[in-house]
């Protein structure tokens, strides 16, 4: 385990490894919302305080949950945990459970928050893990607003609803289409490869240039 | 991590496993508990918000008791408890699914607001119908019925499921108001009789006619109709079984084209709807698209109105039957009415007296033959008629047969002077040539000689009409679609064609040939050019070559011709080299010449080229070249009727050429936003499909 100070624990997660573009995380509910810039920020919020609630408790948790049932233990966690949040916000804040729809309930099945507390908060203090949740959780929200504004713009010439001006005349529509989603997010992979190329290592193939190669490792050996 | 002896590293992770659920458990139930309540009177806040929406003003919404009696698009009623109105929701099919729409209406019935809430509608064409706000949805506030939607251009599907919606709406308005639709009446098809409730309902014993079908001791006969091709309308019976399963459909396509729509009233396509529980569940027939659909539609109409069947109330059938007789009695009553006293004596073609004559003839109406009786007087003027129009269409056609109409007749000296009936142009016709009939042949049936040139009754009419001193008779040809095709024409002296007789003996048998039939052939008499009469459809190819001839022979008798004349071709050096010389006296034709004789034309080489039509939003037109398998090689569109930069686009190469090396439309995709057009385009070219299959 390596020693970071708490700034670069809260920012890596935002281009080094940003769980979207990098680790490749919760690719699925990043297609379903980034086609409007509404949707994407709605979920990237959600999101976001489910894992740092979840990295916490995980973190609090990590001394007594045992290996072998560690995965339902997350689950069942994580799956309390948006099951109390989307009832207390269907509660007192219907205007934003209005707006987050179907997607809080979704958070359940994103893999950011399993994988995050599975890669991190299992070995780390809860201050880290909190930094990781919002670090992870601000990478998310980053990439989806981005990748949506790229979609929303391009493909409906609009940006939050609002009407751009050439854009809603020559629009791309197959931008607003799952295929479409995936060009977008193959060109962002692509340009964050770009980017960080030196940072991360991508001198090897296989499992070893991989972020989650210890966890994987971990779990493949224990069968 | 940490190791442990073996029995703790066993019991531990159920302990962890089991306290983590029972704490996560009991948390949510807490949650769930403070929550509950506040989210209930959220959610029932956000419903009465959401139908605020719709009806502003609106209060207290309950939903309502029973949805029974309404239109079957109607999913949930919610009554404003203040009185403002309704909260109508519906269901209605669209492009890209179901639609499902919320509108208020208020308690004089006038539209509130409308909403959708679930669409699948295509982004950018329908989704211009189904916005919030969307000029298509902003005009229906403050209608008070559905007559004055206007649908979105180039959206036609999206706006025909919402204005279907809309008419659900004020349909549940009135009836939620303790009103009544008018469903309605459906009458049975012309061609079902009671051999065919026997044969497909085994065993029948009783049956009882009821508004709108038959209610038997074996099952059920639901009448039902629906628009096909070219706005004719389909009337369908549907029998069911005691179990309410269909078991066959009697279908009367008489308005559908003859060999095209009438493909789907083959025993083996209706056979497919025995069983079904929808229409939906039978695939269109091909190259009867537009039939089979408004087959399907009915079906459909039919199954929703099994129920209502059942209980109709019985067709009182004593109030109906007094009608046939009068109708059938008329002739006998305008024979006593007209001469009284005076007793007849039976000749072919009518009755004698020394005071009258009674004549009757028949021509060609629009569903059949039209018989009318002429009655004249002992100067031969025109006294009155009665016409038996039973062939024609009920309401429309008939209209020419009433009295109102044929009073005009009396004392005329030919059928040309009355005008035509307006609505019933066809049928009315009819009888004015067969009023023109009767005049030509008073003395024949007066000699007890018969009509000569009553078509119903004589193959080749021609051959027995005695030409009058200056008539003159023309025989030409022209190309059609398997060879030459001869006619022969008698002009009388004014010019109008008396008769015509058409020799197809290379056309294809039961298409081609049906332009050298006297249903057809019958309407040129009377016309001074064949550019009046329509093309047969069906048999374009053929009768186009029918007029093409006949107005070479028109050309010829104005420049004074007679005999053979050459074909068409000819023609265009005829008036410069035909000098006025030609001006002997007019030969009298006693007998009409042998057609020309046309050398053998080689049946049409590969490949073959076949026009078709379909209705769009107006007529869209095709020209499809097949090779010798029956693969489309070239197809050019006349969209010219279409709307310009939507349905114009199905003529452009991108659409077009997704025909080429295929055998029919079936495998083209409509373009979206486009659907109506392209469907159109498809029909015809399906059409066009089925032409060249049966040549």
């Amino acid at each position: 385990m390596k020693e970071n100070n708490k700034l670069s624990t809260l920012t890596r997660g935002i281009i080094k490894e940003n769980p979207v573009l990098v680790l490749v995380l919760g690719t699925c509910p990043t297609l379903a919302t980034s086609t409007s810039v509404s949707t994407a920020i709605g979920m990237g919020i959600a999101a976001t305080i489910v894992l740092i609630c979840s990295n916490i408790f995980i973190s609090l948790l990590r001394k007594i949950i045992p290996d072998s049932v560690r995965i339902p233990c997350y689950i069942v966690v994580i799956a309390g945990f948006v099951s109390v949040i989307q009832m207390l916000v269907q509660a007192f804040f219907p205007d934003l459970y209005t707006a987050l729809g179907v997607y809080l309930p979704l958070i359940v099945v994103n893999c950011i928050i399993l994988g995050r507390a599975e890669m991190f908060a299992s070995k780390h203090n809860p201050l880290d893990s909190a930094l990781d949740g919002v670090g992870m959780g601000l990478g998310f929200t980053l990439t989806l607003t981005l990748m949506a504004t790229i979609r929303e713009v391009l493909g409906s010439g609009t940006w939050y609803g609002i009407e751009m001006p050439i854009f809603s005349t020559y629009n791309i529509p197959i931008l607003t289409k799952p295929a479409g989603g995936f060009f977008v997010f193959g060109c962002m992979v692509a340009l964050v490869a770009k980017l960080t190329h030196g940072k991360v290592k991508h001198s090897t193939t296989g499992c070893a240039s991989c972020p989650n190669a210890e966890a994987c490792a971990k779990l493949a050996k224990e069968g | 991590m940490k190791k442990e002896n073996s029995s703790f590293s066993l019991v531990s992770p159920i302990i962890v496993l089991v306290l983590i659920g029972a704490i996560v458990t009991g948390a949510l139930a807490v949650t769930n508990k403070i929550t509950a309540p506040i989210i209930a009177e959220q959610q029932a806040k956000a419903a009465e918000a959401a139908k605020q929406v719709v009806l502003p003003g609106g209060s207290d919404f309950a939903p309502a008791e029973s949805l029974e009696g309404l239109p079957s698009a109607v999913t949930a009623v919610d009554v404003a408890g203040n009185g403002a109105g309704y909260v109508i929701t519906t269901t209605t099919k669209g492009f890209g699914g179901d639609i499902q729409a919320m509108f208020g209406i208020d308690s004089s019935g006038a539209i509130t607001g409308s909403k959708v809430l679930v669409q699948g509608e295509t982004e950018g064409i329908g989704s211009k119908v189904v916005a919030d706000g969307s000029p298509f949805q902003a005009q229906l506030i403050g209608m008070t019925d559905a007559a004055n939607i206007q649908a979105t251009s180039g959206a036609t599907v999206s706006s025909n499921a919402m204005t279907n919606a809309v008419k659900a709406v004020f349909d549940a308005y009135v009836i939620l108001n303790g009103g009544t639709i008018e469903a309605p009446v459906y009458t049975a098809p012309a061609n079902l009789t009671d051999d065919d409730v026997s044969a497909l309902l085994p065993g029948v014993s009783s049956i009882t006619e009821v508004v709108g079908g038959k209610v038997t001791d074996k099952g059920t006969v639901v009448y039902a109709a629906a628009e096909g091709f070219g706005g004719g309308m389909v009337n369908v019976a549907v029998f069911f079984d005691e179990s309410d399963a269909i078991v066959g459909l009697v279908v009367d396509a008489s308005t559908q084209t003859p060999g095209i729509g009438t493909l789907a009233t083959e025993p083996s396509y209706l056979e497919q709807f025995a069983g079904v529980a929808s229409g939906d569940a039978v695939d269109v027939c091909a190259g009867a698209t537009f039939t089979s659909t408004a087959i399907k539609d009915a079906v459909n109409i039919a199954i929703a109105n099994l129920a209502a069947v059942k209980v109709a109330e019985e067709v009182d059938v004593s109030a109906i039957a007094p009608v046939e007789p009068v109708e059938s009695e008329a002739p006998a009553d305008l024979l006593e009415q007209f001469f009284p006293g005076v007793t007849f004596t039976d000749v072919p073609d009518g009755k004698i007296s020394d005071q009258g004559t009674l004549v009757t003839a028949s021509a060609q109406g629009f569903g059949g033959l039209v018989k009318v009786d002429v009655y004249f007087d002992d100067k031969d003027n025109i006294l009155g008629l009665s016409v038996d129009a039973s062939t024609e269409t009920p309401g429309i056609g008939s209209n020419a047969a009433e009295s109102s109409y044929l009073e005009q007749f009396a004392g005329v000296k030919s059928g040309d002077d009355v005008d035509v009936c307006a609505g019933a142009t066809l049928t009315s016709t009819a009888i004015k040539n067969a009023v023109n009939i009767a005049l030509e042949n008073l003395d024949s049936v007066k000699a007890g000689n018969g009509l000569a040139a009553a078509p119903a009754e004589s193959e080749e009419p021609v051959e027995s009409v005695a030409p009058a001193a200056d008539d003159v008779t023309i025989s030409t040809s022209a190309q059609g679609f398997g060879g030459q095709v001869s006619i022969t024409v008698t002009f009388g002296a004014d010019g109008a064609i008396k008769s015509l007789s058409v020799d197809a003996p290379k056309e294809t048998q039961g298409i081609g040939s049906r332009a050298a039939e006297s249903s057809y052939t019958n309407k040129f008499v009377g016309v001074k050019s064949a550019d009046t009469v329509d093309a047969l459809s069906g048999a374009t190819i053929s009768s186009t070559a029918v007029k093409t001839a006949v107005n070479t022979a028109v050309k010829a008798f104005k420049s004074g011709k007679s005999g053979s004349v050459p074909p068409a071709p000819v023609e265009t050096a005829a008036p410069v080299e035909t000098p006025a010389p030609v001006e002997t006296p007019v030969p009298v034709e006693t007998e009409a010449p042998a057609p020309s004789e046309a050398p053998a034309e080689a049946p049409a080489a590969e490949p073959k080229t076949i026009t078709a039509s379909a209705q769009g939003m107006g007529e869209v037109k095709v020209t499809v070249t097949f090779d010798a398998n029956g693969v489309i090689t070239a197809l050019s569109v006349d969209t010219s009727n279409e709307t310009p930069g939507l349905g114009t686009q199905c003529s452009e190469s991108g659409f077009t050429g997704k025909f080429i090396g295929a055998s029919n439309a079936d495998g083209v995709d409509a373009i979206s936003g486009v659907t109506i057009t392209s469907d159109a385009v498809k029909a015809a070219v399906n059409s066009a499909a089925a032409q060249f299959k049966n040549q």
